[in-house]
């Protein structure tokens, strides 16, 4: 996936794609130094020898994806999309579960040049906006789901309703999966949502959306060691 | 062509049938309880199988190439089918960062902690 986002004249390039062994370790060792925030406890180069790994033994269908801007990374995330949840009354439905997502910190960007007042969508939109790009091209219709890291207190929810996410409230789906009580921290995106969401990104950066039919449901991402 | 040899894949069915064994025992607990609590805890316990059940089949093998984690992973999840994977992987997934670098340092201790403050007995841990 290539795409042009960030503009307002500039035309600075933003690239998503499919992160590398090599992209996570320098993620890890050039942005991260520069994370404050209760993200600074994660190791992207840690994720791929155990998270990743795990989520394939349980045949989720992991995946890291990485977004730069003029060849600097600004954005990470890994994702799975062959989770089941209960996000309706009575069925587990399949769906792209967002795991850990992160975007560069201010400072970093400041070292590097980028200006994200000039960018037309934020940083964290893109990143979620490629997940639910992913869910659509996987076969999961743009269903995407996320728990919000009980660190990020009440911004974090503010912020994923604001993107367009529909907290599951606890009481209306007690149970996310059989024995799992809903804590309350649970977002999710149907295919409606998803939809006008990814619609109106693209129409903020001038783009249309072609989704090819999706092929028969991948199990892992490749990365090669 | 197969890249693990008949060793490697007694090894992996032998674990898979205690990992299969375990998460059938600990969701017998779970279905009879009540208590919010002590859920939790049988949660964790559950995790602490998923997590040792990676080690047992070496998962976190750091030399491993992608073929040789494609057939160790294909060839678990045909050991493990009566599962529910989601279910487990969730597990895991909603751990804070905090509780898993504990679970993953010393999942044995950590499993025999929570066995006793339970007061359970699982068959096949020793």
């Amino acid at each position: 996936m290539y795409l042009e986002y960030f503009d307002k004249g500039k035309k600075q390039k933003a690239q998503i794609k499919d992160a590398s062994k090599k992209d996570l370790k320098q993620w890890q060792r050039d942005v991260m130094p520069f994370e404050k925030s209760q993200a600074a406890k994660w190791n992207w180069e840690t994720f791929l020898v155990r998270e990743y790994r795990l989520a394939r033994m349980t045949g989720q269908a992991p995946k890291f994806i990485s977004l730069s801007v003029n060849n600097t990374p600004v954005g990470m995330m890994l994702l799975v999309n062959n989770f089941k949840a209960h996000v309706n009354h009575g069925k587990k439905e399949n769906l792209t579960h967002v795991w850990y997502i992160q975007s560069a910190p201010a400072d970093y960007l400041k070292k590097h040049n980028i200006n994200k007042s000039t960018f037309d969508l934020s940083i964290g939109r893109v990143l979620l906006d490629a997940a639910v790009v992913n869910s659509m091209k996987s076969g999961n219709d743009g269903k995407t789901m996320l728990h919000a890291d009980p660190g990020g207190k009440d911004f974090l929810m503010e912020y994923y309703t604001k993107q367009g996410f529909t907290n599951i409230k606890d009481g209306r789906i007690k149970q996310i999966s059989s024995f799992r009580d809903n804590d309350g921290r649970y977002f999710f995106m149907n295919k409606a949502a998803a939809e006008i969401f990814t619609f109106s990104n693209r129409q903020k950066i001038g783009q249309k959306l072609t989704i090819e039919k999706p092929q028969k449901k991948e199990n892992q991402q490749s990365i090669s060691f | 062509m197969s890249t693990l040899n008949s060793v490697t894949c007694e090894k992996i069915k032998k674990a898979a049938s205690l990992y299969v064994t375990e998460i059938k025992e600990i969701n017998h607990y779970l279905v009879q309880e009540q208590d919010t609590n002590k859920r939790e805890k049988l949660l964790l316990l559950r995790t602490i199988a998923t997590i040792e059940h990676g080690n047992a089949i070496g998962l976190y093998n750091d030399q491993m190439d992608d073929d040789y984690l494609d057939e160790l992973t294909v060839k678990n999840m045909a050991y493990c089918a009566e599962l529910d994977n989601s279910e487990l992987f969730g597990d895991i997934m909603i751990l804070t960062e905090d509780t898993k670098e504990k679970l993953f340092a010393d999942p044995a201790g950590e499993r025999e902690r929570l066995v006793k403050e339970l007061g359970i007995r699982l068959l096949n841990v020793s």
